[in-house]
Order: C-alpha cells, then sequence, then structure tokens
C-alpha cells in the first residue's frame, strides 16, 4: 500500500502547483462549452430522451443469469486478454476476452473462469440487459446479441447506424438502451435492445470507454483526445442523453492521458488509464481526484494495459489488467 | 494576457527541455527525434514531470505504452499483438523491431509508416534492414528473391529452425509478398483465419479469383452453416508450404501433411486442358469422396456435411471413367472442373456459367454436352427425350408439382456402365436384376407377405434399398403409390399424351405376387399364391408354346424388367425407358394397344412376347369376326373387351377385367378402355389350360351363350 500511498500524494501536489493557471482555463473552456452548447441545441429538433409527456417507453425484462458452456476444454478456460467487464445479476462478472474470442463468466471471489462463450472475432464491448448479451464484435463490426442459453440470437449494427468500431457499450437497463462507442467513426451511437438506430452522438476526438447512469439519464465518455496535435487533450466527457454536453473532466489536469472504461456510482467516477495502470476515483460532482487503485506493474494488485473498471454488487471494484491476463478485485474497504 | 505569457513561456521550456533530454537518449539520433508521424507527438508518449518510465516516458514499459493505442480498445486502426513465442528468447517486443523516432523521410511524407529500424537485432548480430528505402513492401518481403535475406522478418527467420525462410528452409514461398499480409501483427504474426481471403479474393497473376467461387450455388466450404470461410477450409486440400513457386499442390488427404513425393498431388499444368493433369485429380478427390472418406474419419470441411461417397470400385469400371478419364474429363470436357464452387448443382462444369441452353444447371441439360447427336457419348440422350413420349426430364415437362425426374434418379453417374442390351438374352429368375447402367440408384423393396389379392401395399411395406437391386425398385420410387403418398395419383400419361385423365396405376399393386395374373416383374408366377395352376403339367404361367424366345424357357420362374415392354421403340443406340415413338412408351417392333383386334393379333404389341397358339380363344372364330356393337372395323374383338388395358397385372387370371355389368366387383375404372367400364365385355371368368376353353369359361356381354354362364372368377 506504501507506493500507491505515495502516488496519490505526488498526483494530488501537482494538481495544487498547477491550480492557479488551471482555474483561468478552465473558466475560459467552460465559457467556450456553454457557447458550443447553445449553439449545438439551438437547431436541435430531435425529440429529447428527458421528455416528460412523450418520452422513451421503459422497457424492463427480467434479469436473466446467463448459462454459457461449462464444458469448455479446460485448457481454454482460462483468461487470455481480458478488455471489458459488465455484471450479471447474480454478481458474477461477464469478462470480453480480445484474443481468446470469448467472453467469460467469471467467480467474483476466486476471480477464475467458470463458463464462456465462444464468439467469432476480437470482443470488445460488453453488456446485459434481461436475459441476452451483447457483444461488440471487433472483427465482424457488429454487436452481436446472445441468449442465455449462448446461443447467437440477432446482431445489429452492421448495416445502417453501422459500427465500424464497436469499443465499449453501456446499457439503461429501464429505457432497454444500449449506447455503443464506436471508436473508429468517434461517435456514441444509442440503439434500442432490438438493434435499432435511436440516436448518434457526436462531438467526440477518439473515444474509447463509455458508462451509464440510468438514474440521472447521465452518459460518461472517456475520450484519448485529439492525437494529431502537440499535445494529446484527454478527458472524460458527461453528457445527458441527448448528448449535450453536461461538464467534462480534463485528463491533463486530473492526471491521466488514455483513458478506457469507467463506472459510476452516485458519487465517484472510477476510470481506468491504461498509460499509467491504475483506477483514477474521481469525485462525480467536480472531477477532483480522491484517490487511485492499483499502479503500473505485473504483482498483484498491479495493472497492466487495463481496460475496464467494474463496481460490484458488494461494492468491490473489478478492474480488467490486459497485459498481465488477470482481473484484480480491489475490496470495498480499500477504495478510496 | 500577463498569464498567457506566462504559460506560453512555460511550454516553450517544456519543449526545449524535452527535446534536449530526447537527443542524448542511447540510441536515438538527436537529428531524428522530431521526425515523427503526426500522431506520435513528444508529449503523447514522454511526460517532463514525474515520468514513471526511462526516458521521461509516460509509462515503465515501451510495450504496454504501445499497446494503449495499438493493443485491445486502443484508439489506433493500425493494431498490433507482441511477437510472443513459448520460448523467451524469440519473443520481440516493439522497439525491437520499431523506433517511434528514427525516420526522416516520415516527417517528409516518406513511406515507413511501420517504423521499422534501420537496424534490428539479433541474438548474434545486428542485421541492417533495408527498411529505409522508398521500395519498403517488397524489400521488407519475407522471400524477396534474392539471396540476402535481410528483410525485418528474415534478419531472424532465417536463422530460425523453425518457421525459417531461405533458399535452404522448408518455408519458403510467397516470393515477393510481405509477410504481415498473412502474418498479421494484429494477431501475433501468427497466420490470419481468413488469410487466404486476403488475396484469393481478386485473381492473382494467371490465377483467377478463388474466393468468390465458394459463394456459388454448390461449392466445398463452410458458409453453408458456419457463416464465414475459414483458413482450415482451404488447407484442408492446399499444401501452402511451397505457395507461389509455380504449382498448385493439394494434400492427399488420406495422409495430411505427408510431403513424401507422390503425395502431394503437384498439378503442373491445367487439368481443365492437359488430360494428365486432369488425370491427377481423380485420386485426389477419392481421397475424401470414396467410400471411407478420408481414413474413414476425417471430416475435410467445417461444416461436417455429408460427402457424395464414391465406391472407387465401381467408379474404375464405369462408363464415365473410361481409359485415362478422371473427374475432370480427359483434358477436353470433364464433369467437374473446379474443386472451389459452381454456379451448377454438385460442382458441375463449366462453374463459371449458370444455367444456359446447351450447358445448364438442370441435370439433363448438362448430359446432353456428351449425350447428344454431336457426342462424344454414343449414347444419343438429347434425341431420346425428345420423341413423343418421354420422361419428363425437361423442366418444362415438370409441371406436376413433387412429380419431377432427373437423369440422377435412374442413374449414378459414377457408377453406370453403359453397353448395348440384348432383349434376347435368357429369361430366367435374375432377368429382373438391375442393369449395370442403373447400378449405385437408391429403390424400393416392397413385402407383400399378408397382402390381399390386388390389394396395394401400404407405407408400412416399403423399404429403402441402396442400392436397388431390381431394376423394378427403381421404378417403383416415381410409379407406386408410395410416391403420391397414397393419394390422388398423378397424371400417368407421358407428354402430349391426349387420353381423359390418364391417371397413373399403382404399379406396386399392379405386380403384387398376390394377384391372380401380372407380367413377373417382381417375381416367376410360381410365386403368385393366388394363380390357378392349370394344364399338364399344371401351370401358372403360359404354356410356353404361347410365348416367343426368350419367353417360352422358365415359364413360372423366369422374371422380367420394366424395360422389356417400355424401352426405345425404335433402333436407336440409347436403349431404355427414356421415350418412345409409341404410347406409354412401348418397344416395337409390334406396338398396337389396346385398339387392335385379336384377328390382327400379329401386329399387337403383345405379339413381341406372345404367340397367337391354336386353342387359344384368340382364334376362335366368333370372336375374330365382325360382331355387331362389340368389333373392331377389321380383327375382330379388340384385346379391351377382355383383357385390362394396363396390363401389369390383374385380380383374375389372364389379366382379364371385370366390366361389372352385374352390379358385382370392384374392378377400377382405369383399367378399362378409356376408364369406361361398359367397354369391356366380360365380367365373370374361368381359368382354362390352352385348349380347354368352352363358353361357360366366360360370362360377357358380347354373346347370348355368354350372357348365362356362371364361372368362378370375378374382380373382388
Amino acid at each position: 500500500m506504501q507506493p500507491q500511498q505515495r502516488s496519490e500524494a505526488g498526483v494530488e501536489s501537482r494538481d495544487t502547483r498547477q491550480q492557479g493557471h488551471g482555474s483561468i482555463l478552465r473558466r475560459a473552456a467552460s465559457i467556450i462549452i456553454a457557447a458550443a452548447l447553445a449553439a449545438a441545441c439551438a437547431d436541435d429538433t430531435r425529440a429529447p430522451f428527458n421528455q416528460t409527456v412523450a418520452g422513451p417507453t421503459l422497457r424492463r425484462e427480467a434479469p436473466v443469469e446467463p448459462q454459457f458452456s461449462r464444458a469448455v476444454d479446460p485448457a481454454l478456460l482460462t483468461l487470455h486478454s481480458p478488455a471489458r467487464l459488465a455484471s450479471t445479476p447474480s454478481g458474477r462478472l461477464l469478462v470480453s476476452d480480445y484474443y481468446r474470442g470469448a467472453v467469460l463468466v467469471v467467480d467474483p471471489q476466486t476471480l477464475e473462469p467458470e463458463a464462456a462463450l465462444e464468439v467469432k472475432g476480437r470482443v470488445l464491448a460488453v453488456g446485459l440487459w434481461g436475459g441476452r448479451t451483447f457483444v461488440g464484435n471487433a472483427t465482424t463490426r457488429t454487436v452481436e446479441v446472445y441468449g442465455a442459453n449462448g446461443r447467437l440470437r440477432y446482431s445489429f449494427g452492421g448495416g445502417a447506424g453501422a459500427v465500424s468500431d464497436p469499443s465499449d457499450l453501456a446499457m439503461d437497463g429501464d429505457l432497454g438502451l444500449v449506447f455503443v462507442v464506436d471508436g473508429q467513426a468517434k461517435l456514441v451511437k444509442v440503439f434500442d435492445v432490438d438493434g435499432n438506430l435511436v440516436r448518434t452522438i457526436a462531438g467526440f476526438n477518439n473515444p474509447t470507454g463509455i458508462a451509464v447512469d440510468p438514474t440521472r439519464k447521465e452518459v460518461f465518455v472517456s475520450d484519448f483526445g485529439n492525437l494529431s496535435g502537440f499535445s494529446a487533450n484527454a478527458a472524460i466527457k458527461v453528457l445527458d442523453y441527448d448528448g449535450r454536453v453536461l461538464r467534462e473532466i480534463p485528463g491533463r489536469s486530473t492526471g491521466f492521458s488514455r483513458p478506457q472504461g469507467l463506472a459510476v456510482d452516485s458519487s465517484r467516477v472510477y476510470l481506468v488509464d491504461a498509460f499509467r495502470g491504475e483506477v483514477l476515483v474521481l469525485d462525480r460532482a467536480t472531477g477532483q481526484k480522491t484517490g487511485t487503485l492499483g499502479g503500473f506493474g505485473s504483482g498483484p494488485g498491479q495493472l497492466m494495459l487495463p481496460l475496464d473498471v467494474m463496481i460490484g454488487k458488494r461494492g468491490d471494484v473489478f478492474v480488467s489488467s490486459n497485459q498481465t491476463a488477470r482481473i484484480e478485485r480491489f475490496t470495498a474497504g480499500t477504495v478510496p | 494576457m500577463r498569464h498567457l505569457k506566462r504559460y506560453g513561456l512555460a511550454a516553450s521550456v517544456v519543449v526545449v527541455v524535452l527535446g534536449a533530454a530526447l537527443m542524448r537518449l542511447p540510441g536515438v539520433q538527436g537529428a531524428s527525434a522530431m521526425m515523427l508521424n503526426p500522431n506520435h507527438q513528444c508529449a503523447f508518449c514522454h511526460q517532463l514531470h514525474g515520468a514513471p518510465g526511462q526516458t521521461l516516458l509516460q509509462n515503465a514499459v515501451v510495450e504496454t505504452l504501445c499497446l494503449t493505442c495499438h493493443g485491445p480498445g486502443g484508439v489506433s486502426t493500425l493494431k498490433a499483438a507482441v511477437h510472443r513465442d513459448s520460448a523467451a528468447s524469440f519473443s520481440k517486443t516493439c522497439l525491437d523491431c520499431h523506433t517511434p523516432h528514427s525516420n526522416p523521410t516520415n516527417y517528409l511524407s516518406g513511406t515507413n509508416l511501420e517504423l521499422v529500424k534501420a537496424a534490428v537485432q539479433t541474438a548474434n548480430v545486428a542485421f541492417e534492414s533495408r527498411g529505409l528505402g522508398l521500395s519498403q513492401s517488397a524489400a521488407r518481403s519475407f522471400a524477396d528473391g534474392d539471396a540476402t535475406y535481410d528483410g525485418v522478418c528474415e534478419v531472424c527467420h532465417t536463422t530460425t529452425k523453425y518457421h525459417r525462410s531461405g533458399s535452404t528452409g522448408y518455408h519458403k514461398h510467397q516470393q515477393g509478398g510481405t509477410c504481415t499480409v498473412c502474418h498479421q501483427h494484429s494477431n501475433n504474426f501468427v497466420t490470419a483465419a481468413k488469410a487466404c481471403d486476403l488475396c484469393h479474393n481478386t485473381a492473382q497473376g494467371t490465377r483467377r479469383a478463388i474466393i468468390p467461387e465458394l459463394a456459388y450455388l454448390s461449392r466445398h466450404d463452410s458458409t453453408l452453416l458456419l457463416g464465414s470461410l475459414n483458413v482450415s477450409d482451404c488447407v484442408t486440400c492446399h499444401d501452402v508450404t511451397k505457395h507461389r513457386q509455380g504449382n498448385v499442390r493439394l494434400w492427399n488427404v488420406e495422409f495430411p501433411t505427408d510431403t513424401t513425393p507422390g503425395r502431394p498431388v503437384v498439378l503442373t499444368g491445367n487439368p481443365r486442358a492437359t488430360s494428365t493433369e486432369a488425370a491427377k485429380l481423380n485420386g485426389f478427390c477419392l481421397n475424401c469422396h470414396d467410400t471411407n472418406g478420408a481414413s474413414g474419419s476425417l471430416t475435410p470441411f467445417a461444416d461436417g456435411r455429408t460427402r457424395p461417397l464414391i465406391d472407387t470400385t465401381l467408379w474404375n469400371a464405369s462408363s464415365h471413367k473410361t481409359g485415362n478419364r478422371s473427374c475432370f474429363g480427359d483434358g477436353t470436357f470433364g464433369c467437374h472442373d473446379t474443386g472451389h464452387g459452381s454456379q451448377k448443382h454438385r460442382l458441375l462444369a463449366p462453374a463459371g456459367s449458370g444455367p444456359g441452353t446447351s450447358n445448364v444447371a438442370e441435370e439433363e441439360g448438362f448430359c446432353y454436352n456428351c449425350h447428344d447427336a454431336n457426342g462424344p457419348a454414343s449414347r444419343n440422350l438429347q434425341t431420346v427425350f425428345g420423341l413423343a413420349r418421354r420422361h419428363p426430364v425437361n423442366d418444362a415437362e415438370q409441371t406436376q408439382p413433387g412429380r419431377t425426374v432427373e437423369c440422377t434418379d435412374c442413374h449414378d453417374p459414377h457408377v453406370a456402365k453403359g453397353r448395348a442390351r440384348s432383349y434376347s438374352a435368357t429369361a430366367d429368375s435374375n432377368r429382373r436384376n438391375i442393369a449395370p447402367v442403373n447400378g449405385g440408384v437408391l429403390g424400393w423393396a416392397v413385402s407383400y407377405s399378408g397382402l390381399g389379392n390386388f390389394v396395394a401395399p401400404a407405407i408400412g411395406n416399403y423399404s429403402d434399398v441402396n442400392p436397388a437391386v431390381y431394376e423394378y425398385q427403381i421404378c417403383f420410387r416415381c410409379h407406386s403409390g408410395k410416391s403420391w403418398s397414397f393419394g390422388t395419383p398423378p397424371n400417368g400419361l407421358s407428354p402430349n399424351g391426349s387420353v381423359t385423365t390418364p391417371v397413373e396405376t399403382d404399379v406396386a399393386r399392379d405386380f403384387s405376387p398376390n394377384n391372380r395374373s401380372g407380367h413377373p416383374i417382381v417375381t416367376g408366377l410360381n410365386n403368385y399364391p393366388n394363380s390357378v395352376a392349370v394344364g399338364s403339367p399344371a401351370r401358372k404361367g403360359l404354356q410356353p408354346a404361347a410365348l416367343k424366345a426368350p419367353w417360352n424357357t422358365n415359364v413360372g420362374t423366369q422374371t422380367m424388367t420394366c424395360s422389356d415392354c417400355h424401352t426405345i421403340s425404335d433402333t436407336l443406340a440409347a436403349q431404355g425407358p427414356h421415350g418412345s415413338a409409341v404410347d406409354f412408351i412401348l418397344r416395337g417392333p409390334n406396338t398396337a394397344w389396346p385398339r387392335v383386334g385379336v384377328g390382327n393379333f400379329a401386329t399387337s404389341f403383345c405379339a413381341n412376347c406372345h404367340n397367337n397358339s391354336a386353342g387359344e380363344p384368340h382364334n376362335q372364330g366368333g370372336h375374330t369376326s365382325a360382331l355387331t356393337g362389340w368389333s373392331l372395323t377389321s380383327g375382330g374383338l379388340p384385346c379391351y373387351r377382355c383383357h385390362i388395358v394396363i396390363p401389369h397385372g390383374s385380380a383374375m387370371s389372364r389379366l382379364i377385367g371385370d366390366g361389372r355389368w352385374d352390379g358385382i366387383g370392384n374392378m377400377p375404372a382405369r383399367y378399362a378402355y378409356s376408364n369406361i367400364l361398359d367397354s369391356l365385355a366380360v365380367e365373370r371368368y374361368t381359368k382354362m389350360a390352352t385348349t380347354g376353353y368352352l363358353t361357360s369359361s366366360c360370362r360377357a356381354r358380347c354373346y347370348a351363350d355368354h350372357q348365362n354362364a356362371t364361372p368362378g372368377e370375378n374382380w373382388p
């Protein structure tokens, strides 16, 4: 724990030193963003999601625990290249394995895979709604939807509203919406659970990860920033369901540069920085970093190329560490 | 404004310090530190303050740093996996082959976009790469054809024990190509699942485009079930270890990966144009398509579909295999001309063209490629299928739903042996056996046990027999009640027929041995339990004198085939029931039936096999002379006054019919002339020896003495 504490202290002190310049820039940025939003919304004739009279219809489906095959060759029932995370109704982890071409069901206590859903292609995004498992297939460039028995039911994103790179996805289980990050198109595409394109949200540089808060109807998108400029401007963009930017958490001042998967609860935002091998814990309201989890390395509790973070049912925080081919669990009591 | 000036000054300091630091780094040439492509600006990898890694890197391990963009979930389209190997010494990381800095040409719109290093360090020596030249792709090829193996992959893969390139290496292939076309960086340099697809989706030099063929109507691949082509589908047949060396090499699938000379098959020419090349493919195809598949266990393609099984012995003896001919023919025309896919069924040739007038997907048109007036086959079937009465193999004639017939319903092209048939061959119990030309075809057998006189077999009486043993078993597949599901029989006349409602009869019932009489298609007449033996010695069949050769021997045990009666009517070489100029596809030379008087018996169809023997009722004067209201203008009574017009078999002896004018009996009207029961004069009958007939033997309306007779047999 000592190295991690020193690391947190260092980050905080750097933030303090930059406060003077940062506040000026943040104010300027806020003015620019507000003006841009006003211009963007002036001719926005789309039906808002939050409309009370003619708003979206609630669409729920009773959660069903996936029953994927346990009869997989034991040699194959291992994590090889863990990427994105999701939780099953019982609290087990769904882990997409990029090179393995599978979605693995992982026990939250032992962190060992116990069942697998074979997928033909490179797998990134994963999510659940009712008895359906949504899988972003980077090879077929579609979102494939599997039943609880592991059989492919349908796919979408290959035609109208094409998804060229389904990097990550998040679900609004109340409205039956799937928010898909299309990394190549640099868009977030919103589908209903049947695969019908509902909305496209633009305004990103290089989006990677996504999280959704169905209660407040907020979308959190991690963005590598503009890579062509002299310096990158990684950020977390917080939007409403209509795509309006509510606020932005800048990476430079907060301390991240390769943001990937994120998770949110009522007060915090968890973000993995693939570059630094750590999870940043941020105050949801202010965006200020309150602490970190992990740290670069291959030892227990350390992360190499972490790609996603997930809050478990008991408050534990799970992180996929791609290069160590492990899932790391940070128990609720240790989360800053 | 004051703040902005301060900020700009600070940024300038950062750049200067960072640049100076990078130019002092070991292995980094100072002049090249700024030579980066636009996506690799300094601050994207380096961090001035608090950098956790060496050389001011934002990450402690360069490999992980690169993978943040080029690995899973990264934003770069150039995905890369690290060169892993089970042996640590063979694992290479990013900087072993790449440098993010040292590429002057890149910054000036150069071509070394992969940022390949100028020198690649191996375990023993640093190899100078030619990756700085303008012709990057060719120069970095796995085997670019020259004696210097110095491409970025070659620097190692000319010294490794396995996966070794070079003039002595077994893995020399793809000369002039670039390694990563197939061995993709994004897949840890392991051959990608669709590697073949990358090139062979289009024509490659003299090689035609192959992948599109795998979407044709019939094909060798797994796409029908699995939806995508897998490289394993290609390498099941293709030996790619000597790829691009001028020859198509095919594995002997019975002995996978065996490189023993003679295995695999090496095509040095075009099998479509050269008989010797075509001949090489005969055994290759049989590796999988013989009766034991590939060693009896290998399922060659990912979908596991059933493959056509060919009996090697029968194929080698078949007419289509004559001489050096193979699946691909003999250098002129073959039934197949590709193993990939065809726009016709069953991979038929030519693969690239669909239905047409002379060479269509429909198989009869395909068979006419050889079996027409121009040959080369000796049997001209195209002409036969143009005769007045014929099996409706032509699609335009297959108008009844579910009632189609194709050449392969009766012939297996991998088994059939065509030869002239001798109708004078001995008529014995084996005459019913399948002819070699019909070998290998499915048939239906019928069990008649327990069935009554003229009772139709039910579904439980049928069973498949594959291949058919007797010729009638093939005919039963279309002409028995089972073939129309025991419902309404279909139209029974061959094309151009004119008889009203000429529905078919159930030949499985017609030829039942439980009938009183019949032609011995299924078995000899002695095996007809309900047939009455008459004469001395008592016989169930006719007296030998009533039959012509070869039928005048073995009467009672002899059998016959359907094609003894139903065959071509003229002297064309193509025999069998394909077509005839005579109604009901009847054989000649005598063709009059059924409207022929007994006085003209010699011209009747029956006279082909039957004698009009002395003492038979046919010769009775009252039958041969004019009988008002019953006789024809010439020849007296026509056959149909006494006999059924479909003379396969009858519930009464001697194929006699029952006009039912007394209201008794159940003979279907279909067996009466023009479907009119009143055309029959007879309704009861007693079977007698040839010379034993009396007026009382027959109850008939045509003559007063017959009308009050009370013979024993009636149609039940």
